[in-house]
Formats: structure tokens, C-alpha cells, sequence
């Protein structure tokens, strides 16, 4: 770490005339050894696994070279997933004043990822770039954004609950050309233009194209204090060899936001109609809470207004109502939320959070949260958290319970050190699954470096993360996980 | 074995370097050109601030930098926000309503974030110093980085 006397040392400007050759080199990783026994068998022997992904960044000048690195080592399990080195992304980015080339990985999505979204989430292990070629070019007022490639999924990802790779057992190839430009200050139009192709892995012959087309506005600051965007796109699929005889709906997906925010208050509507949208590298606006595991983005049409009122510093109220028709269920759908933070006695921080979704005569589910901070000495804290969700899963045949509870106790012993205990009670689980989950965890930070100490057991349930959601099986182990960045 | 020494290998040689921070180029929600290799040239450190619109503790960061550190102080401030296009239609309402006047840059797909943290954990602050390197890195609301950045201002 450099002193404070780099800090205002002179800027590289100073060194006036002569060409200057900056560079710099660094890097981020993530670490995670697990030791763990499989839920679906719980008399199986412990398996180990150590997965490792690295980020290493050089720069020089207006370059800039990314590799990313995984290392993966199961040795007591399935020994064709070791990996002692995996090259997954490799990129060199060339920028200048008004655009940028970019030939190998990037990240790529377009509007509000309703037509393609390749991203990444370490909560699931995914990381999924376009393996090729972007330029993006500003020409005040128009930005042209131009792609081609193939998409490439991370292969080794380092995470307790890896999503299943989004490409597997095929190859899918993406060109695009978007346009956007800016009308006046306030308001931009575009539109996109994306072609995909796939074929089945090592397979000589494509078997399905789509091509989709959209268009998008944004009008932001009306009268300082409103911001709309609308956004509408049309899917649609051929098929090829021998899917040439199936016949594809043309798929239709739009989303509008209109979003209020003055004198402490928030206002925001939105809406959705997906039709028959079914393209799955994309992530598009859900509009539902991140607790529902089922979400349905290619056939639904449903409205959302929140209302938050800000009453104080760290003190707000808010609420929001979701009214929509789910078309895979054939039914309407409805979630209401309310919820609120203040500032509780001895100056506790208080969180807390219900609602009520329903599809009548289909499903039903009740949640609530709260969470307590609570200072105690200088620069310590405790925090309790409780959640509890009762979802009655199939009311048309039979009743399916899930009742879920859980509930952490964690000890901030300073900024850098916290430790805590955590319960789940899942009464309604089926035998032989057991009911009571206990945990004991640990997270140790010192600037760059961050470890994570794990043991114990959780229920599993749904876990979401940034609109993306599944159901992840219990977990019973121990994981030990560590952050760098240099 | 070899997996071990190899990653050990691969972090102790890249804790030979020094910290650099990775640079970026992206465009503010009102439509300016940010760069950080542009803003260092003034000579003041920057703070990046990685936030989400759904994250408490990042509203009370945000808050609280601009309630001790100002818009215009010895440390220049940049907020990352890496909501995902799920929640991305909030980062203009909730930058009002909290009246945030530092520059946001949206990074929906984490291009930037991943650059700096290999997990989603938000808050995450990076201090850059005027000449690029990384000078600290706060994980969650800090109080720590609350002094640090204040005696900036002081002198």
C-alpha cells in the first residue's frame, strides 16, 4: 500500500512533454475450498473441492488485456472435472475519446436486457461473455454499438450453488447492431437489431435462428423529477434442418417504467407484457420480489407500483402492489408488499418487511423479514435477522406446504471481524430431510483481502440474485472462501 | 498438490505488483463522458463507490459522503451502480430522492465491478490515489473510510 504522500504527489500531467508509457497490472480473485456431502445422499463420503478464478488486468496506455483464470481440484470426487488451469476469458480492449474495439470477451446487453443480457453473477457461477468482436462509437449525438461472436460461458465456476451452464451441449452465435442516439439532453431513442444462431455441440448444421428486432426511449428529469423508459422488442424463431418443419410463435416483449422521486417521496410504475418470449440469454425486468423461485419471463403481462415515503434520515416506509396474468398458469397474479426502516430504541437500526403473493386457486405465499442492528460498544455491533416464508404450492390437486424459517445471529467485533450463528427450522420438509439446520460462520476483512469461514448446514430454498432465481438443494459442510485484489 | 502451489504461486506473484487500479471509460447518467485515468489528472485521489439502489448500507454510504465529504472536496467521488436491468429504472429516482450529486455510471453487467471484486458484495469503496494505485478497499459501510476521507478534507 502506497502512503499518504501518494496521494498528492503530482499527477502524471506534470511530466509534461515526452510521450509517457503508463501501465499498470493487477488483479481480483476468488477461492473457495468446500468440503461437503451430497443432499441426495447423505451416507455418500464427504467430497472436497477447491475452485479458484483470477482476474489478471494489464494496461498500457489506451490497451487494456484481461485474462481470467479458473483452477478446479475435486480429489475424492469426479476426477474428469479437475482442472489445473482454465483459460475462460481472454479480452483486449483498444478505448479512445469516443469509443472503444474490444476482440475477445465482453460483456454484452441490450436495453433492459429483454433481448439479450450476458452477464455475470458469482452468487450463481455465472459468467457469460460474447467471445468476438465489439465496437462501440460515439458520433455526437449517435452511438453506434456494433457485435459478433460466439457466447462463451465460464466453465469452472466458483461457487456453492453453480447455475447450469446457459450453453451446454451447444454453440450459439450472436451478431448485433444497436443504434441510440440523443434527441435533446433529456431523451434518447434507439433500437437494436440482434441475429442468434445455434447448433447442437460438434454438430456440422445450425437448427435454429432468431432475429430480434427493438426499440427504446428514454426521457429523463422531466421537470426535474420524472424519468420514463419504454422498451419494445419482436422474436422471431426459424427453424432449421430438422427443425425446419416446427413452426415458432413470433414473440413480443415490452416493458415501461415511469419513476417519480421528490420532496421524499418515490413514485415508480411499471409494466411488462412478455408473449411468448422464449429466448433464454437474456435477464429482463421480472417486477417481482426476490423470494418468488418461479419466474415466468416469456408468457406474462403484469403492472407494479411502489410508493416510498422518506421520513427522516435512515427512516422510511414503502409499499408496492403487483397486478398481473401469469399466462403458463393460466391465472391472475397478485403480490403486495409493505415495509419500513427506522431508527428503534438505543439506537438500532430496524428493518422490516411482509407481504402476501397469489395466484387464486393456484398458489399462495406469505413472507416477512425483519433485522435488528444494534450498536454496543465502539465499533461493534449485533445483528438479528429473521425470515419466514409459508408457501402453499399446489392448491388445485393436493396441498404442498413449504414452511420456511430462518434466523442469524452475527457479532460485528469490528469493521474488519464478524462472526455468527444461524438456525433454519423447515418443519414441512418430507422425511428423510431433517427439519433443523444449524450454522456457525466467520468473515475476516483487512483491506484487499476478505475470508469467509463456513460450517454447518442450511435448508436450501430459493436463492435469487439479480432477477435470477432457483430452487438450491440443503447444504451440509464446510466451506472456507477467500477475496483478493491487487 | 500442484493446484495449492499453483495458486499459491499465482498470489503471491501478483502481490509483487502494486495495487493499480484498473481504469475505465463510461458515460454518467447525465450523459457525460467519465474516465478514470481522466479524472486522476487533476491530482486528487478518487473514490469509487460500487452501490445498489436495494442495498441500505450503500444509501447510508452515499449519504453520509456526502454529508462529511462534500461533492467538491479533496476526494474526487464516483458511484458505480451495478443493479442489474431488473432494478436499473430505480438508480434515477433513488439518486433523487437522496439527492446523490456525485456521477453515476451504470454497469448493469458488472464490467467495471468485476474489474475491482470478484464477488456481488455491495458496498465495496476503492480509494484511488492521484497517481492510480489502490490506497484501500472497503468492504460494507466503514466508519474507517468515513475518517480517512475526511482528513483529506482537512488538509
Amino acid at each position: 500500500m502506497a502512503d499518504d504522500a501518494a496521494l498528492v504527489s503530482g499527477g502524471s500531467n506534470e511530466t509534461a512533454a515526452a510521450p509517457e508509457m503508463n501501465y499498470r497490472i493487477g488483479a481480483a480473485g476468488h477461492a473457495m475450498l468446500l468440503n461437503s456431502t451430497n443432499s441426495d445422499d447423505p451416507s455418500a463420503k464427504p467430497e472436497y473441492n477447491l475452485l479458484h478464478e483470477s482476474k489478471i488486468t494489464a494496461e498500457l496506455n489506451d490497451f487494456q488485456a484481461d485474462l481470467v483464470l479458473t483452477n478446479r481440484w475435486n480429489p475424492n470426487g469426479n476426477q474428469a472435472q479437475n482442472s489445473y488451469v482454465t483459460l475462460e476469458k481472454k479480452t483486449l480492449t483498444y478505448g479512445w475519446s469516443t469509443g472503444r474495439i474490444v476482440l475477445g470477451d465482453s460483456y454484452q446487453e441490450l436495453g433492459k436486457g429483454i433481448a439479450l443480457s450476458l452477464f455475470r453473477d458469482p452468487n450463481f457461477g455465472l459468467d457469460t461473455t460474447l467471445e468476438g468482436i465489439s465496437i462501440k462509437q460515439t458520433l455526437t449525438p449517435v452511438t453506434l454499438t456494433t457485435f459478433a461472436g460466439r457466447v462463451n460461458a465460464m466453465k469452472n465456476p466458483v461457487a456453492l450453488n453453480p447455475l447450469e451452464n446457459p450453453v451446454a451441449g451447444r454453440e450459439v452465435f450472436l451478431a448485433s447492431q444497436a443504434i441510440a442516439t440523443k434527441v435533446t439532453s433529456d431523451i434518447e431513442v434507439g433500437g437494436h437489431y440482434l441475429f442468434t444462431t445455434q447448433r447442437p455441440a460438434e454438430a456440422p448444421t445450425f437448427d435454429k435462428n432468431w432475429h430480434t428486432l427493438g426499440v427504446n426511449f428514454a426521457v429523463n428529469g422531466i421537470a426535474d423529477t420524472i424519468d420514463v423508459y419504454g422498451e419494445t422488442n419482436a422474436l422471431v424463431t426459424d427453424g432449421l434442418g430438422a427443425n425446419a418443419k416446427n413452426a415458432y410463435p413470433t414473440g413480443f416483449g415490452s416493458f415501461v417504467s415511469i419513476g417519480w422521486a421528490d420532496a421524499g417521496w418515490r413514485v415508480k410504475a411499471e409494466g411488462k407484457d412478455y408473449r411468448q418470449y422464449y429466448y433464454d440469454l437474456r435477464r429482463p425486468p421480472a417486477l417481482e420480489d426476490d423470494i418468488v423461485a418461479t419466474l415466468n419471463t416469456q408468457d406474462v403481462t403484469a403492472g407494479r407500483l411502489t410508493v416510498e415515503r422518506q421520513l427522516a434520515p435512515k427512516t422510511s416506509v414503502y409499499s408496492s402492489f403487483l397486478y398481473g396474468s401469469d399466462r403458463n398458469y393460466r391465472a391472475e397474479l397478485r403480490h403486495g408488499i409493505v415495509g419500513g426502516k427506522f431508527i428503534g430504541p438505543l439506537s438500532s437500526a430496524i428493518e422490516l418487511k411482509a407481504g402476501y403473493r397469489w395466484m387464486p386457486g393456484n398458489q399462495n405465499m406469505s413472507h416477512a423479514s425483519g433485522k435488528l442492528k444494534l450498536p454496543t460498544f465502539k465499533g461493534e455491533s449485533l445483528e438479528l435477522e429473521y425470515r419466514k416464508q409459508i408457501e402453499n404450492k399446489e392448491l388445485k390437486t393436493y396441498r404442498v406446504i413449504d414452511d420456511r424459517n430462518q434466523t442469524y445471529l452475527t457479532y460485528n467485533f469490528s469493521e474488519q471481524f464478524n462472526a455468527g450463528l444461524g438456525f433454519e427450522f423447515v418443519p414441512t420438509n418430507p422425511e428423510p430431510v431433517q427439519a433443523n439446520f444449524y450454522n456457525a460462520q466467520a468473515t475476516f476483512k483487512s483491506g484487499p483481502y476478505q475470508a469467509k469461514v463456513f460450517a454447518g448446514q442450511t435448508s436450501g430454498g430459493t436463492l435469487c440474485s439479480g432477477g435470477v432465481c432457483r430452487l438450491v438443494p440443503p447444504f451440509s459442510g464446510a466451506y472456507l472462501e477467500g477475496v483478493y485484489t491487487f | 498438490m500442484k493446484l495449492f502451489s499453483f495458486a499459491t504461486l499465482t498470489v503471491f506473484s501478483l502481490s509483487l505488483f502494486a495495487a493499480q487500479a484498473p481504469t475505465f471509460q463510461s458515460e454518467t447518467t447525465d450523459g457525460k463522458s467519465y474516465s478514470l485515468k481522466e479524472k486522476l489528472k487533476d491530482g486528487k485521489p478518487v473514490l469509487i463507490s460500487f452501490w445498489a439502489t436495494w442495498c441500505q448500507p450503500c444509501l447510508d454510504e452515499l449519504n453520509a459522503l456526502k454529508a462529511k465529504i462534500g461533492v467538491d472536496a479533496g476526494v474526487q467521488v464516483v458511484a458505480i451502480n451495478v443493479d442489474t436491468s431488473e432494478t436499473s429504472s430505480d438508480v434515477r429516482p433513488t439518486a433523487r430522492l437522496h439527492k446523490i450529486a456525485f456521477p453515476i455510471i451504470l454497469d448493469p453487467t458488472h464490467q467495471i465491478f468485476s474489474k475491482y471484486n470478484s464477488t456481488k458484495a455491495v458496498p465495496y469503496s476503492v480509494l484511488v490515489s492521484a497517481t492510480g494505485e489502490i490506497l484501500a478497499t472497503y468492504s460494507g459501510y466503514s466508519d474507517e473510510m468515513m475518517k480517512k476521507l475526511e482528513s483529506f478534507k482537512k488538509n
